[in-house]
Order: structure tokens, then sequence, then C-alpha cells
């Protein structure tokens, strides 16, 4: 008998049935075992039609049982419990088991693998835990050594490899794949696939990394290598062939997003940057930030949305609390009258600012204020929703119980990240699994409205925004009480201002007073030596919510809705504003700086008419909202789609695609520096300048001799 | 279109429009509260509650007792348009059911799945239809795979009734460019 000490890499369903585990072990190894797990679903429904299935399915290598649990909505439920011995195989036997039976409920059908391993043995991917074996290789053992929610994680000791092309392959054909490892770095020659074969088939051998981290890899990159090297397998379990998915264009968070085709491995992950959702945003470390505290898998979590781990995680909650998860969920809205409906179906409370110049503004924010009310007053599907905080009898639902530990876990870590110097180390990766973790939090909200949402309910939703503005006005009424001026009001949040006072601790007492009013922490975000809120461009008079700009005390910019948080804002003119920007933020009144950074924008569009800005400054990136047919008068975006789609390449909805501007239209490739429309990027910086300057009146005057002020 | 006057007791009403006739919908359920208890089933968000107050504001009638007689119950998938249409009770009175494929043009739904799901909401609606009139509003299939589902329950209806072609109006010309 074998035991090994280290953190659960990988699972997923062995090519000779049963599960295989990968553990990296704490002496450096990664081992590969084999475990019996037998995985289980149900089917409930007419007794006629579950006596019919128990037939169907009668003779084959099953195990059926008559049980009984419970549906959240429906109350306790009389299930034929289907036992499957090799859980790759529950797929299959589910799918022509519905095919069969399309009229029966099913239940815990689409479970995800990792979950049903954390439900049943208490530890998740990437969790310590001792393993023993027997000389087999199977598993007879498992012991949990940590827990998800512990704040300081041992570290994985990762290999990672990096592989990421010479250019985008979408604007020409990459040359040469950049290759690093640890120390090591250099560049592998794409014109002659035998050598990359044996060069990539070496590389992994040599390095056997726990990570490839690529660029273009699901899109480009392992497509490619099926055509120039076939015998190839970059996995580490030689038995198992790539895992590619499909592309896919839906529809979530408002949106059209495009997800482009997938290649998982086994046994080593494999993250694609460029087709990894929030990648950007919190990095490696947050991507197994959130793998720890949903259980999906790695490769799972770096490419789904963050709804996909709350799912998963109420799954998880679902399964130890022994409650049925239904594969699709079945309940409608409950009946309301007109009047009812326009009372509850409100969003956040928005107060709308005063535009203009302010100084001495606080900004405070509850503290992850959905989530907060979610916990703090028991909202759930199965919950009572009438608003009034619990009481000390009623059961916690299932998706507080979820939310609690998540919530405890970011409040912690953002505790802790206040504590840290900005220049410590440990800042970094802290912030980063800070914002994973605040990305989970963010749409837990959402998802108690999603329609697919397997636990969600339209009316715990409109409960959670029904709270969220009687506390935001019990707020209001607290700081008017202690004599501030409210400035703007937005979903979670409150500026605030107040003569004589302009320090940190000055705002001290309201925040205790409004916390002591609401129950839910808020914190304060910072104070600005000034704040601007912009009117609107097509009506001065008119105020935008949630679109400001300021500096706080120690010169720090925060912005919101202007052309830099905007993804169609060239490089160029996002570099601009932020230069005015920053030029502005020097001075106690952003009005004394005003001639600098106009000077500093003319100096900027003298570059550009020079030609001194970088092509990749000038590229803009804009979204396709639909097939390409269905644009009636294409613009710019549908316009580079159409090039794209001349040139062979796919075009999807929710797909971004880059392009610049020139003389007669766009171009999506081979532009040549005298080719860009000079007077199109002098346009778009214009505006970008004129929203911040625009407050003063100086774009009015022209700026930059020779080239006139922004048209109308 | 004047669906109104298509009305009768046990007629199932189809209007087929781009966006579900959102506008034609709204007129209509204001016209059939005022006349008495209305339940709209909403199946694909079409519903607009300020629109169809307003125009109760316009109409100079009580509004609370009016918006009192209007339920509302909406659906976002055709698995909860099923169930909807299975928990509402038959009562003597009209029954307006919004945009009722919206749930069923998800690619995610197989046709065959679409197809035995539709089968037995019309079930349901024709249960509905038994006491009261019932207006179903349709909108186009996003694409031809899916037409045979707007085929399906145009063929059940009584009557069918599509957008006129829109008249070009005399209008004052402007007296100044802008």
């Amino acid at each position: 008998m074998n035991k090994h000490t280290g953190w659960l890499m990988d699972l997923y369903p062995g090519a000779q049935g049963g599960l295989s585990l990968w553990l990296l072990c704490d002496g450096g190894e990664r081992l590969q075992m084999q475990m019996n797990f037998p995985v289980c679903f149900y089917a409930a429904g007419e007794s006629r039609l579950l006596r019919q299935a128990w037939m169907h399915l009668q003779g084959r290598e099953l195990s059926l049982a008559r049980t009984c649990r419970r549906d959240l909505f429906s109350g306790e439920r009389d299930l034929l419990a289907i036992t499957v011995p090799h859980p790759g195989e529950l797929c299959n036997i589910f799918r022509t088991l519905s095919e069969q039976f399309p009229d029966l409920d099913y239940y815990n059908a689409d479970i995800p693998l990792p979950l049903r391993f954390a439900a049943q043995t208490g530890i998740g991917l990437l969790g310590r835990c001792r393993v023993s074996r027997n000389e087999e290789g199977q598993v007879t053992a498992l012991e949990r050594l940590d827990s998800p929610w512990e704040l300081e994680p041992e570290p994985l000791p990762l290999r990672v490899l990096y592989l990421s092309p010479d250019c985008d392959p979408v604007v020409c054909p990459p040359q040469q794949l950049q290759v690093r490892f640890e120390r090591q770095q250099f560049c592998l020659n794409l014109k002659d696939p035998q050598t990359l074969k044996v060069s990539l088939e070496a590389l992994l051998r040599r390095c056997d990394p726990d990570l490839i981290l690529s660029d273009y890899g699901d899109t480009w990159l392992f497509g490619q290598l099926r055509e120039w090297a076939p015998g190839l397998n970059p996995n580490r379990d030689p038995l198992k062939e790539i895992q590619t998915r499909n592309a896919a264009s839906y529809f979530a968070y408002g949106q059209v997003i495009h997800r482009g085709a997938q290649v998982h491995l086994f046994g080593r992950w494999h993250i694609d940057r460029c087709n990894a959702l929030l990648f950007g945003e919190y990095d490696l470390q947050g991507v197994l930030e959130q793998t720890r505290v949903t259980g999906l898998g790695v490769q799972e979590t770096a490419r789904k949305s963050p709804g996909a781990g709350i799912t998963a995680m109420q799954m998880l909650t679902a399964l130890r609390t022994k409650v049925l998860v239904p594969v699709v969920k079945q309940q409608a809205e409950g009946r309301k009258t007109l009047n009812e409906l326009i009372r509850m179906d409100r969003g956040g409370l928005i107060f709308q600012p005063l535009p203009g110049l302010h100084k001495h503004v606080a900004q405070i924010d509850f503290a992850s204020m959905y989530p907060s009310i979610m916990v703090q007053y028991n909202i759930s599907p199965e919950t009572n929703l009438s608003g009034a905080p619990p009481g000390d009898r009623e059961e916690e639902g299932l998706v507080p119980h979820t939310l609690r530990p998540l919530l405890e876990k970011r409040l912690a870590l953002k505790n802790q990240l206040q504590q840290l110097d900005p220049r410590d180390c440990r800042a970094g990766p802290l912030k980063a699994r800070a914002a994973a973790l605040k990305w989970l939090l963010v749409v837990c909200f959402g998802y108690l409205g999603y329609k697919n949402a397997r636990f969600g309910r339209i009316e715990s939703h409109q409960a959670v925004t029904r709270i969220s503005r009687e506390l935001m006005l019990q707020a209001k009424e607290t700081a008017e009480d202690l004599g501030f001026t409210i400035l703007h009001m937005y979903i979670d949040g409150l500026f605030v201002q107040k003569d004589g006072l302009g320090k940190p601790h000055d705002f001290t007492p309201l925040l205790e007073a409004v916390h002591s009013q609401t129950g839910i922490p808020i914190t304060l975000e910072g104070v600005y030596k000034w704040l601007v809120f912009p009117s609107s461009r097509l009506d001065s008079r008119l105020p935008v919510p949630n679109r400001y700009f300021g500096a706080f005390l120690n010169g720090d910019l925060k912005y919101r809705g202007i052309a830099l948080r905007r993804h169609d804002t060239s490089l160029f003119a996002a570099e601009t504003q932020l230069g005015v920007l920053k030029i502005l933020a020097q001075a106690d009144d952003p009005r004394e700086k005003a001639g600098e950074a106009r000077r500093f924008a003319a100096w900027q569009l003298d570059r550009l008419r020079r030609g001194k800005i970088p092509l990749d400054r000038l590229r803009l990136s804009l979204k396709l909202s639909r097939e390409l047919d269905a644009y009636r008068s294409p613009g710019p975006a549908a316009r580079a789609g159409r090039q794209l789609e001349a040139r062979g390449q796919p075009v999807r909805p929710g797909m971004r695609v880059h392009f610049w501007y020139v003389y007669g239209g766009v171009k999506v490739s081979d532009v040549d520096l005298k080719e860009i429309d000079l007077g199109r990027y002098r346009r778009l910086v214009e505006r970008a300048v004129d929203e911040v300057l625009g407050e003063w009146g100086l774009a009015q005057e022209p700026v930059l001799p020779g080239f006139g002020a922004v048209p109308g | 279109m004047n669906t109104l006057s298509a009305l009768k007791p046990n007629s199932l009403i189809v209007l087929a429009a781009p966006h579900a006739a959102r506008e034609e919908a709204s007129r209509l359920a204001v016209e059939l509260v005022l006349h008495g208890p209305l339940t709209v089933l909403d199946g694909g968000n079409r519903f607009q509650p300020y629109l169809i107050t307003r125009l109760l504001r316009q109409q100079h009638v009580d509004i609370i007792s009016a918006s009192r007689r209007l339920s509302i119950r909406r659906s976002f998938t055709c698995f909860q348009m099923l169930a909807l249409l299975e928990s509402t009770p038959a009562l003597q009175q009209p029954y307006l059911i919004l945009d009722l494929l919206a749930g069923f043009y998800d690619e995610q739904v197989g046709d065959n799945q679409a197809h035995r799901l539709l089968e037995r909401c019309l079930e349901q609606v024709l249960r509905l239809g038994q006491l009261g009139p019932v207006v179903i509003t349709l909108a186009p299939a996003p694409s031809p795979e899916r037409s045979f589902l707007v085929e399906r329950v145009c063929s059940r209806a009584d009557r069918v009734l599509t957008p006129e072609q829109s008249r070009r109006q005399a209008s004052q010309p402007a007296l100044f460019a802008r």
C-alpha cells in the first residue's frame, strides 16, 4: 500500500472505466491513479412512465432503485435512482433514456464530475489530500487535508509552458511560435512541420508542463498542430486524445458573446489567454482561486463565465444537502397584477448626479451589497421573500448557504489587501484572488433571475432589488441627517459632500451610522480632491448616471463611462484621454491645468498628423452583435467582418473584430500608415479630449490650430 | 389588425407579426381590460407595463381598479411556458399569450423536443380556450428550420391575423431644412 500527499490536479472518466485522478505530489511527482466511482441520476414523473423506464433499463450493467428526495420547488418526490458504474457512460445512458421518455423529469444528470467527487469525498480540485493506493494504482482511501475557504492555501508548484505565435493569426499568418518555460525563451519556426513536431514532442517530454498557457491555442495553434503534426499528443495521459469543443455564440449579460472553439487536455491543463473570458481581470491566480471554491476544473473555470462557477457552487451545496438538481428549470413566475409588477420589478436605485465640478467628495460603497442582502435576508427560491430579516428559527436557504463562506472569504481577502503595502510581492496574487471571488459575487445576484439558473426565481431577484432600494434610501437619509449633500447614488454607492470635510477619517462617523442603520457594511472607496459629473452630450442640462472622473487625494484617478473605459476606443485615443486626466489630477483644481492638458492633446494630434503613432495604437475593436447578413446598413464592424469572411475566416455574432479606419472605409489587415484616415482618428481623439475638457467650456476652442474644433 | 372584432368565446386568434405584435398586443390588452379581467401569459418578455398604464390613463378610467383586473405571469424558456400554461386555471375571461414561441426558438432546444413541448402547450391553450377567447402573438421564426413551429400554432388557430401593409400617409413637408 502506497500513501501520497499532494494536490488533486485533474479528474475525468478513465479510458478503461472508473475515474482517473492526477495528484501533484509534495515530492514533485505527477501521479495518475484509478478509482471506482459509480454515479447516480434520477427520474421522476408518472408511475406508469417510471415503470416503463425501469423495464427499459433492466438488463444493463446498472443499479436501479426507488428512492425519495427533495426538489427545492416542489418538495419530496418519488424517484427512480439509476446508478451507473462508470462515470463516462452516464451521458449516453441519460441521453437515450430522456429521448425515450421525454415526459419524465430528470435530476442530477448533468453534474460535472469534479463536483460529484467533491460532494462525495470532500476533496475538491486543487485541494490538498492524502491518497492511499494499491499496487494496481487503484485508490483505496482518501483524506482531505485542507478547505477551499482557507485564506492562505499552500501555493501550487506548477510547471507552466507559455506558447504564443509572433502575431495575431487573424491579421497575418504567424511565422514563429514563441516558447517560454521558466527562464528559457526561444522561438520555433513554423515553416517546417516535421521539425516543429519533433521540437514540441521533445519540449513536452523535457518540461512535462502542468499547464500550457497559450495565445490563440484554442482557436489556432492546436487546430494547426493537428494538420502539421497529426501524431502529436499533448496530453499527459497517453490514452486520451485532445478534447475539442465547438465555438458558440450566445446571449448573456445583455449582450451577444462569442466563445471560440476550445481545446482541453487530460492530466495537464491548457488555457488560451485569448479565449478565457476574464483571464485579463484576474490572471492564473484568480482562475486557481475560482477552481478551489467552485469545484469546477481549471480548464472549465478559465473559459466559462463566473455564472457557471456560481451554478457549480449551488450544485455542490445541493448535492451535500441531498437536494435534487433539475436538468431543466420548469418553474414559471407567480401571478401578479399590473400594479404589483410595476411596483416589484424595478432595478437598483439611481439618484441622478448633479452635473459639474465638485470638490472634496467622498465615495462610499456598500461592500458586496447584493450578496450581503441575499445572505442577511435569507433570499433563496425556497425561503420567505417578504424582505424582513429572517428569524432565528428560519432555516438558511440554499443560495445564502452557498454564498456565506464566499462572501466571508472575499471580505477577509479584501481586508488583508488593505493592510498590505501595494509594493509587497503578495499584493498582486491576493488582488487577483479577491477579484476572482468578486466576480462570482457580482453574478450571483443576476443568476437569481436568469432563465436557466437551476435555483433561480424571479421573485427572489426582485426581492433583492427591493431591499437594496430601501437600504439606499436609509443610507441617503442618514447622510442627510448628518448634514451631507448627496451628489449621486448608483445602485450600491453614494457620492457625498459636506463643507469642511475632506480627509478620509472625517467620514468615519457617516460610515458607522449607515452601517448601524442598514446592517450592511459600507466602506469608503476614497475621497476625491475633485470630481466631475459630465452632463449629457445631447442636452447639457441633463445628467448622466454613473459617468464621472475625478482625482483622489493621493492623485490616483477613477473614471467611469468615458472613452477610456469603452472597448471600442483605440489605444491612442485612450492614452490621450488618460494623459489629459493625469495632467488635470496634478492640481487641486483641474481648471488650473486645463491649458497644459490642451497642449498635451495638441501635441498628441500633431504626432498623429506626422505619422508617429504606431499602427497597433490605432487599431479599433468592435463586437459583432448579429450575423453579417442581418445588418441592414453595415457599420465599420460589419464591414470588417465581411472582409474577414471574404478571406475565409469564420465570423460569428459576439466575435470581436479588429480593424483600422482607412480612406474609403475600414481594413482588417495589411494596412499601411499612408492609408490611415487621419481625419477620422483626429475626430475620435478630439471627442475623447472634449469628454474631459469640455466641462469647462474649453472644447469650443480648437484643440490644435489648423485642425479645428470638434464638429457637432 | 382589428383583433377585438374577431374575438369570440372559444376562439383562438393568432397575431403573427415582427416583435410578436408588441404594440398591437398592448393596445388589445388595454381594450380587453376595460371590459373585464384579463390574464396575460408572456413567453418572450414582451409585456409593456408602462405603455399599458399610459394607454389606460388616456382612457380616463379608474386606473387602480383597471390594473387590478390585469394579471400577468411570465416564462423565459419553453419548459417554463409549459409549466405556466399547465398551472393556469381555465376561467371565463380572455387570455393573451405573448410571444408563445420565444422559448421554442432557443437553439439549445432540439427540434423534436420543441415540437413535443409545443404540442403539450397547445393542448393547454385549447383547455384555456374552452371558457374564454385566447389570443396568441407570435414572432417570426429566426431561422427557416424553426418555421414549422409557427405553422403548427397557426394550423390550430380559428383565425390568423398578420400586419396590414403600412400605407404611406400624407405629411406636411418641413418648411426649413434641419
